[in-house]
């Protein structure tokens, strides 16, 4: 891995220049580098390279605490993950494709907005996705997922509880596809179901920076860690620098092409500072929600799958439904983590079948991330919407239907997490310059060597987590441009 | 005397703030001398009855655990303490049964204990007392009903 300290590059110029090493920027680099072995490709990161091992030791993903990066003046929470790797520590490796209709959400059911790219435009990139990440799923997968269920690792095993539902409804319950391997390989281990996903204690969840070292090492990529990017230069409709601040200096590095794929506050903020406000970066900030619900069993086990989020329904992921409230998903958990076991009445520990709700939200062009002069970016974002409170209401009043095969005592609904760690919006897609950032090629509208990547693009935060979109179509733009 | 019993006297003013200070004397002893070790000792032995356990386990586990508390659980641990210092942990323990955010405390404190004790294979400590096995990082052992494909 060639490492150049912020000093040493300041003042040179590159071929391309990346900023963030998340999933969207090591995607792009996995396909782009090889296509490209001639260039010099430099990789700016805030943070600094932490092996699993250290995040693992020291029980975090970063020792930037992302909260200290922005200034929150809204009404929910965000997280991720500022070091080499972005998201891919800290993410909990699940990974179902988006359904072909989320990507055309406005046409279909008069809300929100449509992608200018499909489902069948990055479908061969989802398979690749999949392949790299190292994807466990059931081979049924594609009853939903067009083309999806040729996964590469075996489906993690499913609960009894899970199996009672897989037999019941077999047309919309799967094994949940994860990014984490059910029998390891290659000196990856397998999943041994603790739970602590974002601190995978064997090396079975998809990490960067462990399993992408061909990017990694690849000769003509040089990094640069402790780097944090503050400024675009443009002259006239090109992009020409950036301006980033190591240990309180300003440096500047020159380029050809700038692939920008912070997360998407940062990568906002980025644009916000820079001055390049084409499209209104910043603003439809949002995620989907997530929600944590309990079913009492009444006489059934539970807890006996292999890994921690073994099973998903899928039967509200689409419908007409959307033209009214958010798509809705359930996760089901063979971990008992979030709620811990049964203790009342005595004796029936594992008598509870813990439930994640996932619901789609809008995106709002005043939920924003906005600059008001200072360091960093300020948040200003309303919460769930009620287009999002009442998808959930729907799931909720489903659920006794859902799982009725299942010997449920009660259902309890437990409490809506503050945040999913997924930040979409921001930089989004589209075919209009007005409300959008980029194009569909991710190119910028009006700078047309800028790219962005990551879930900053995304125009809806559809019910899926974005992790693997994401990864697909970086992969395709690193194929392609 | 006067003949208005409830009239304010210089007496009963007097009577008045000593068993007030009495009192805050009692609440300010007992929460100086309540630990929070104590409160998570109390809280996982009403939540496991009947259960044999070993002598110090629960004490042991109690204090490795909240040694290695976050700051946020540690200040909610605090605040349960406080108001032990007014109606005792099983008063907490029983006031609290139906909140959820003490519930998910409680649930997910003697999972804890549950995990890193002999409590499941001792078949509950109907076999031998459950022992506790000390302090982790118990790195891949969160679930033992796990089954692998």
């Amino acid at each position: 891995m060639a490492v150049s300290a912020p000093s040493e590059i300041g003042g040179t110029h590159w071929d391309v220049v990346i900023i963030g090493s998340g999933f969207g920027s090591m995607f792009f680099l996995k396909n782009y580098l090889p296509r490209h072995p001639d260039q010099k490709v430099l990789l700016l990161e805030w943070g600094n390279w932490h092996t699993r091992q250290w995040q693992v030791e020291n029980q975090k993903n970063s020792e930037i605490d992302p909260k200290s990066t922005f200034v929150n003046q809204g009404e929910k929470a965000w997280n991720f993950n500022i070091g080499a790797g972005g998201g891919t520590n800290c993410w909990q490796g699940m990974a179902l494709r988006m359904h072909p209709n989320d990507f055309r959400l406005k046409s279909l059911y008069g809300v929100g907005a449509d992608w200018p790219i499909s489902y069948d435009d990055i479908a061969e990139y989802y398979d690749r996705a999949e392949a790299i990440l190292g994807v466990a799923g059931p081979k049924d997968m594609g009853r939903i997922f067009p083309g999806a269920g040729g996964y590469t690792q075996e489906a993690h095993h499913l609960s009894s509880a899970e199996r009672i539902l897989k037999a019941a409804r077999p047309d919309t319950f799967f094994a949940a596809p994860s990014a984490k391997l059910s029998k390891g390989i290659n000196g990856r281990g397998q999943c041994c179901n603790n739970a602590t996903c974002s601190l995978c204690p064997t090396g079975a969840k998809f990490y960067a920076v462990e399993n992408l070292e061909d990017v990694w090492n690849a000769p003509n990529l040089t990094i640069c860690y402790g780097a944090r990017v503050r400024r675009i230069e443009e002259q006239g409709s090109t992009a020409r620098a950036v301006i980033f601040e190591s240990e309180g200096k300003d440096l500047r590095v020159t380029g050809d092409l700038f692939v920008l794929g912070a997360n998407g506050i940062h990568s906002s903020f980025i644009l916000l500072q820079s001055g390049i406000l084409d499209g209104k970066p910043g603003s439809y900030l949002g995620e989907k929600m997530l929600v944590f619900t309990e079913i009492m069993l009444d006489g059934h086990d539970h807890f006996d799958g292999g890994t921690a989020t073994t099973g998903c329904e899928t039967t509200f992921i689409d419908g007409e439904h959307r033209a009214k409230f958010g798509a809705s998903m359930f996760w089901t958990e063979s971990s008992f983590l979030w709620g811990g076991l049964r203790l009342d009445p005595p004796h029936r520990f594992r008598q509870v079948f813990p439930v994640g709700i996932v619901v789609e939200d809008l995106l709002y062009a005043e939920n924003a991330v906005t600059d008001d002069g200072g360091d960093y970016p300020v948040i200003k974002h309303s919460g769930f919407s009620k287009y999002a409170m009442d998808g959930l209401d729907h799931a909720l009043g489903k659920m006794p239907e859902i799982f009725g095969s299942l010997p449920v005592e009660k259902i309890e609904m437990r409490r809506i997490l503050p945040t999913t760690d997924h930040i979409q919006g921001s930089l989004r897609m589209g075919t209009d310059p007005e409300t959008s950032v980029i194009d569909a090629k991710h190119l910028h509208h009006r700078i047309r060597n800028l790219v962005v990547v990551g879930t900053s693009v995304f125009p809806t935060t559809s019910w899926a987590v974005p992790s693997l979109t994401c990864a697909a179509m970086s992969l395709k733009l690193g194929a392609e441009i | 005397m006067s003949d208005k019993p409830w009239a304010i006297t210089r007496r009963k003013l007097f009577w008045g703030a000593g068993i007030l200070g009495l009192a805050g004397v009692t609440f300010g002893a007992r929460l100086a001398f309540s630990r929070e070790e104590d409160f998570v000792i109390t809280m996982t032995r009403n939540a496991l009855p009947g259960a044999v356990i070993a002598p110090g386990a629960i004490e042991q586990f109690a204090q490795d655990y909240v040694a290695e508390l976050d700051a946020d659980r540690h200040a909610n641990l605090k605040r349960l303490v406080q108001l032990a210092s007014l109606v005792s942990s099983d008063g907490v323990d029983w006031l609290l049964q139906n909140v959820e955010k003490y519930s998910n405390f409680r649930r997910t404190t003697v999972t804890q204990f549950l995990l890193r004790s002999s409590f499941f294979p001792t078949d509950e400590g109907k076999t031998e007392p459950v022992e506790y096995y000390g302090k982790g990082p118990f790195a891949c052992a969160n679930n033992p009903f796990a089954v692998f494909a």
